[in-house]
């Protein structure tokens, strides 16, 4: 009996004490910047969501960490946290710049994948990267793919796109300066079946082009060339007038004549608002991409059409 | 008469490791959901035949980002365990944060040579959605029948992971699909 007695109690025992195990377990514990795997119950690091990882100052890295605005730029320190012990790394090496978020090198992949990848997210713009992990012994780095918008990675090249738009910005550009006979100002009438005449008046490099600039960043440069293409004239009557030229002046000694390049006929008389937009295509290229950036920019004036009256006796 | 106390003492024993599986693995209690009701109504034991009710698009949406979970660790569980898929099969069911996570953390895995041996199980997921667009799905993930392994074939596994646990995931809805967007890795208790 005391046999059997001792049994139960050392049975109980062990089953209490499993329980209380299973329902005690500490929680796993893990430091800032990582959270447990839920397959192995390790710490691994705990991806955030920057918009676009690898920016210097980001999570992680210890440039920018702690500071003011006005805080002078420190050098970034890129750390492989995931490695054991964490240590620091290039913050660029021949795989491209050190992602902190990633915990990789990336680099544009080359080629891209197909617009019906996976890894492209859904997306159209931006570029698809390689991300190159450094490995542990001989067999050199892991890739795995991802999307972003612009280049990430700590001291990351900027986007030549972004370099061509700074390019652009400072080329001025803006719509052709309406020149029309006849003329859009009060006072002013045409006549319906006469010849109109239009043209840009004083075309220099900021209405009409070409006009070439240059922007730069952390040494990396993209240069883009501006271009005015066509300007589409809307007469005000339906009618749109296509000039792939600046147009010609009109000089009296034209006479009756029509425009050799760019003119139009009323057969309505009436005010017309005439809307001149001349579409620009800048070229641009460097860091190993080029592209083109098409803008346009209009500007109107209000011409007035009379028709002519014919008396006979 | 011995006989008699081993079978109380067994009784009793079994009594008490159930109690305190219970106590660890207790479902969910039964709440109003969003998704509860667009569940197919089956009666088991009824006197009427099963029914099932057609989902409208909005019942749909929310199974399907429920779904999205399970196909989810499918896909992870998958990576986990063939070091030689490309990780880039991750975006077929993850986009943005969750998809860099997962990236990284299987990367994790490949870099220490860890593989998983075995699968999880997603069971209880629930899915609510204030814009048709973007659903949080919580869920319980038994990762129970699972280890991960080192290149000698010895688990990492530590001690006091949880075999079971709640995560809360944003899952977005895309022309592609439905997609995991979120997944912090901030587990709790199923049962909580």
């Amino acid at each position: 009996m005391r046999r059997v007695i001792a049994t139960m109690v050392l049975i109980f025992g062990v089953v209490l004490a499993s329980a209380a195990t299973a329902i005690a377990a500490p929680p796993i514990s893990c430091p800032p910047g990582q959270a447990p795997d839920p397959k192995t119950g390790t710490c691994t690091i705990s991806v955030t969501t920057p918009p676009n990882p690898g920016t210097p100052g980001e999570p992680g890295t210890s440039a920018g960490r702690g500071g003011g605005g006005s805080a002078p730029a420190a050098k970034p320190v890129c750390r492989y946290t995931l490695s054991s012990p964490a240590k620091e790394v290039p913050c660029s090496s021949e795989q491209g710049w050190w992602v902190q978020s990633r915990q990789c090198y990336a680099k544009v992949a080359s080629p891209q994948p197909a617009a019906s990848d996976p890894v492209w997210e859904g997306r159209t713009e931006g570029a698809v990267y390689d991300c190159y992990r450094p490995a542990v012994g001989p067999g050199g780095f892991i890739v795995a793919q991802f999307w972003s918008a612009s280049p990430p990675g700590v001291g990351a090249p900027p986007d030549p796109r972004t370099l061509a738009q700074q390019a652009v910005a400072v080329m001025n550009l803006r719509a052709v300066r309406i020149g029309m006979v006849p003329e859009p100002r009060p006072g002013r009438v045409g006549l319906v079946g006469l010849p109109v005449w239009m043209w840009a008046q004083d075309p220099d490099s900021t209405t009409w082009g070409p006009v070439t600039r240059t922007a730069s960043a952390a040494g990396f440069t993209v240069t883009a060339t501006a271009t005015v293409t066509k300007v589409v004239w809307a007469m005000g009557d339906g009618e749109a007038v296509v000039c792939r030229t600046p147009g010609t002046p009109y000089e009296d000694r034209f006479g009756m004549k029509p425009s050799p390049d760019c003119g139009h006929t009323y057969v309505r008389q009436g005010k017309h608002q005439v809307r001149a937009t001349s579409y620009w295509q800048v070229d641009w290229s460097g860091m190993g991409q080029s592209g083109s950036i098409p803008l346009s920019f209009s500007d109107t004036a209000l011409v007035t059409i009379g028709e002519a009256q014919v008396l006979t006796q | 008469m011995r006989q008699r106390m081993f079978a109380i003492v067994a009784v009793v024993a079994c009594a008490v490791a159930l109690a305190a599986c219970n106590a660890e693995d207790t479902p969910p209690s039964p709440g109003p959901t969003s998704s509860a009701l667009s569940s197919s109504a089956t009666t088991a034991t009824g006197p009427t035949p099963t029914q099932t009710k057609a989902l409208t698009p909005e019942e749909q949406d929310l199974r399907s980002a429920e779904e999205a979970i399970t196909l989810y660790w499918r896909v992870i569980d998958e990576a986990a365990s063939d070091p030689t898929q490309s990780l880039n099969v991750l975006a077929t069911v993850a986009r943005s944060q969750a998809l860099a996570q997962w990236q990284t953390t299987l990367a994790e895995y490949r870099t220490k040579q860890w593989k998983q041996i075995g699968r999880s199980s997603v069971d209880d997921a629930v899915a609510v959605t204030e814009d048709g667009k973007a659903f949080t799905v919580r869920a319980c993930l038994d990762v129970s029948s699972l280890d991960v392994v080192d290149a000698a074939g010895k688990s990492i596994v530590v001690a006091n992971r949880p075999a079971q646990q709640q995560y809360t995931y944003t899952v977005e809805k895309a022309p592609e699909g439905f997609f995991v967007i979120e997944d912090t890795l901030k587990g709790q208790p199923c049962d909580a």
